[in-house]
C-alpha cells in the first residue's frame, strides 16, 4: 500500500487535499459567519461556463474558468451594493447567467467537451506540480489577509454596518473576502469538482461551529476537519477505486453528523 | 459640533429631509421624536456620514463626514435601532466590545494592553464583566444593548447617536438603559442624539426636543416648553387621546 506514497500523482493529489482542507476551511468560514454559502455554487458553475466559452473560443478553459469565477466573485459585492440587495440574491442571478451561458456554450461546442465537464466533477489525481504552487501561493494570500485583517474581518462577522459606523473599511474587507473565496473556490475545482465543493466549503465550518463558539476555534477545527475529509476521502478512493471527490463529501457529511451528536451530548 | 444646513434626501423620488436646519452644540442631549418615516434615523446616517445628503450641507467637528468618513466615525458612537448579534456568530460579549476599538486602532494595527483596559473599563461601567466569554447572540435584548453601549463607550467618542435603543426592551430595561444613558451623559460629557418613540420614557437630562415630521423640522424646543399640544399636532391625533395612551407625559 505504501508504495503508492512514492507516486508523483498521488504525492500531488495528498498535497492538493491538504491545501484544499486549509483554504477551503477558512474561506468556509467566511461564507458560512457571512451568511453566503450558495456563493461556492455560483463561483463554481462560473468557472464551468468559462470553460465552456473557453472551449467553443479555442482558448485555454482553465485561464477561462479562472477568469470567470473570479469576475463572478468580484462583481458580487459591487452589484449588490450598488442594486441595495442582499449578496445572496445577485450569487443567485449571478448563479442563474452562468448557467445559462454554459449551457448556451455547450450547445454551441462541436468537439469533445470533457475538459470543461472535469472542472464539474474534479480529477484529484491528475493535479500537476503547478497546481499545487499556485493553490499553495494562494492559500498563503489566504492565510495572511486572515492574519492582517483578522480584527477587521470579525467585525464585519458581528454587523457589517456597525462595523462601518465604527470606521472600519468594512466594503473594502467584504469585497475581499467574496474575491479570496472565489480565488480558493476556483482554484480547487480540480480537486473535488464544483458540484461537490459546496459540501466541503459548508460543513466543515458548520460542523466546527457547532462545536464551539470561539471564532478562533472554529478556524483551527474547519481546517483540520477540511483536511481529515480530503486525505481520508483520497484514501478511501485509493483503497475501495470509488471516485475520490464523492468520498471527500461523504467524509465531510459524517463529520458534520458525528459534530452534531457530540453536541447534542453535550446538550449546547 | 454637529451643523446641519438646509440639507435634503430623496429615496427613489421620495423626499425623506427636506430642508434640515440644526445646529447642535457641544454637551447638548437632543431627543429626535416624530412620526414614523418622518426622516429621523436617516438625520442621523447623515450626521455619521453614512448617507450623503442630495443638497446642503453637514458638518461634524469641523469635517464633512462623507468625505471623511473614517476620520469622523472614530469620533461619533451610533447605536442602530434592531442591532442584534447574530446566533451563528461565535464572538464573545468581550469580542463584540473589542469591535469599538477596532475602527479606532485603525488598518495594520493590534489591540493592545490599553485597548483591553479601555474594554473591560467600559465593559464594568455598564455592568456586564459577568458576561464578558458569553456568546453574544445569546444574551437578552437588554443585554444586547448594554453590549452595544460598552462597544461604543470603548471607543474615544465625542459624540453618541442613538436610534430608537429602547424598542423590544421591557419596561424595566428601558428604564435601566436609560439611567445608563444619563450616567454617560453626565461622566463623559457627550453629545447625545437620542431618536425615540417612547416619550414617557425620556432621560431627564435631555436639553432639547427636536420634532421632525415628513422630513421637516416641525418644532425645536427646549424640554420645559415641549407640551402636549405640539405633541397632538405632530402626530395628527387628538391631544386628550394621545395623553391618554401617552400617560404621565411630563419633560
Amino acid at each position: 500500500m505504501w508504495e503508492i506514497l512514492s507516486y508523483n500523482y498521488f504525492q500531488n493529489a495528498l498535497m492538493g487535499s491538504i491545501l484544499a482542507g486549509v483554504g477551503l476551511g477558512i474561506v468556509g468560514v467566511w461564507v458560512v459567519l457571512l451568511r453566503i454559502p450558495f456563493v461556492g455554487v455560483a463561483i463554481s458553475h462560473a468557472a464551468f461556463a468559462g470553460s465552456v466559452i473557453g472551449l467553443l473560443l479555442g482558448i485555454n478553459p482553465i485561464i477561462m474558468a479562472i477568469v470567470f469565477s473570479l469576475l463572478a466573485s468580484i462583481l458580487i459585492g459591487p452589484i449588490a451594493e450598488k442594486s441595495g440587495l442582499e449578496a445572496n440574491v445577485i450569487i443567485g442571478i449571478i448563479f442563474s447567467l452562468v448557467l445559462g451561458v454554459a449551457f448556451l456554450g455547450l450547445g454551441l461546442i462541436q468537439g469533445p467537451k470533457t475538459e470543461a465537464f472535469n472542472l464539474i466533477w474534479g480529477s484529484i489525481l491528475t493535479l500537476s506540480r503547478s497546481n499545487i504552487y499556485i493553490n499553495a501561493g494562494v492559500t498563503f494570500l489566504v492565510i495572511v489577509f486572515l492574519v492582517i485583517f483578522g480584527k477587521e474581518i470579525k467585525a464585519v462577522f458581528y454587523n457589517r454596518e456597525v462595523a462601518m459606523a465604527s470606521g472600519i473599511p468594512e466594503k473594502f474587507i467584504f469585497f475581499s473576502l467574496l474575491f479570496l473565496s472565489g480565488f480558493v473556490i476556483c482554484l480547487n475545482l480540480n480537486t473535488i469538482g464544483g458540484i461537490l465543493i459546496f459540501s466541503l466549503l459548508i460543513n466543515p465550518p458548520s460542523a466546527a461551529r457547532i462545536l464551539t463558539h470561539n471564532l478562533s476555534k472554529m478556524y483551527l477545527l474547519s481546517i483540520l476537519f477540511g483536511i481529515i475529509s480530503c486525505l481520508t476521502g483520497l484514501i478511501f478512493s485509493y483503497l475501495f477505486a470509488v471516485p475520490a471527490g464523492a468520498a471527500i463529501i461523504i467524509i465531510s457529511s459524517l463529520i458534520f453528523i458525528i459534530s452534531l451528536i457530540l453536541r447534542g451530548r453535550n446538550g449546547r | 459640533m454637529i451643523k446641519i444646513q438646509k440639507v435634503s434626501k430623496y429615496f427613489s423620488g421620495k423626499e425623506i429631509l427636506s430642508d434640515i436646519s440644526l445646529d447642535i452644540k457641544k454637551r447638548d442631549f437632543v431627543a429626535i421624536i416624530g412620526p414614523n418615516g418622518a426622516g429621523k434615523t436617516t438625520l442621523l446616517k447623515t450626521i455619521n456620514g453614512l448617507i450623503l445628503p442630495d443638497t446642503g450641507k453637514v458638518e461634524v467637528l469641523d469635517l464633512d463626514p462623507y468625505k471623511n468618513g473614517l476620520a469622523v466615525r472614530k469620533k461619533i458612537g451610533f447605536i442602530f435601532q434592531n442591532e442584534f448579534i447574530a446566533k451563528n456568530v461565535p464572538l464573545s460579549v468581550k469580542d463584540v466590545v473589542c469591535v469599538g476599538r477596532v475602527g479606532v486602532k485603525g488598518l495594520f494595527k493590534n489591540l493592545t494592553a490599553e485597548d483591553f483596559a479601555s474594554v473591560e473599563k467600559a465593559m464594568g461601567e455598564v455592568g456586564i464583566m459577568n458576561l464578558e466569554d458569553r456568546p453574544a447572540g445569546f444574551l437578552s435584548g437588554g443585554e444586547q444593548r448594554k453590549v452595544s453601549i460598552a462597544r461604543e463607550l470603548a471607543r474615544d467618542i465625542e459624540i453618541l447617536l442613538l436610534d430608537e435603543i429602547l424598542m423590544n426592551l421591557d419596561p424595566a430595561s428601558q428604564m435601566e438603559i436609560n439611567s445608563l444613558i444619563s450616567g454617560i451623559y453626565k461622566k463623559h460629557k457627550l453629545t447625545i442624539v437620542f431618536v425615540t418613540h417612547l416619550l414617557r420614557y425620556l432621560p431627564e437630562e435631555i436639553t432639547r426636543v427636536v420634532a421632525l415630521k415628513d422630513g421637516r423640522v416641525f418644532s425645536d424646543f427646549s424640554p420645559r416648553d415641549f407640551n402636549s399640544k405640539v405633541l397632538s399636532r405632530l402626530y395628527d391625533v387628538n391631544e386628550e387621546s394621545l395623553m391618554k395612551y401617552v400617560g404621565n407625559f411630563k419633560l
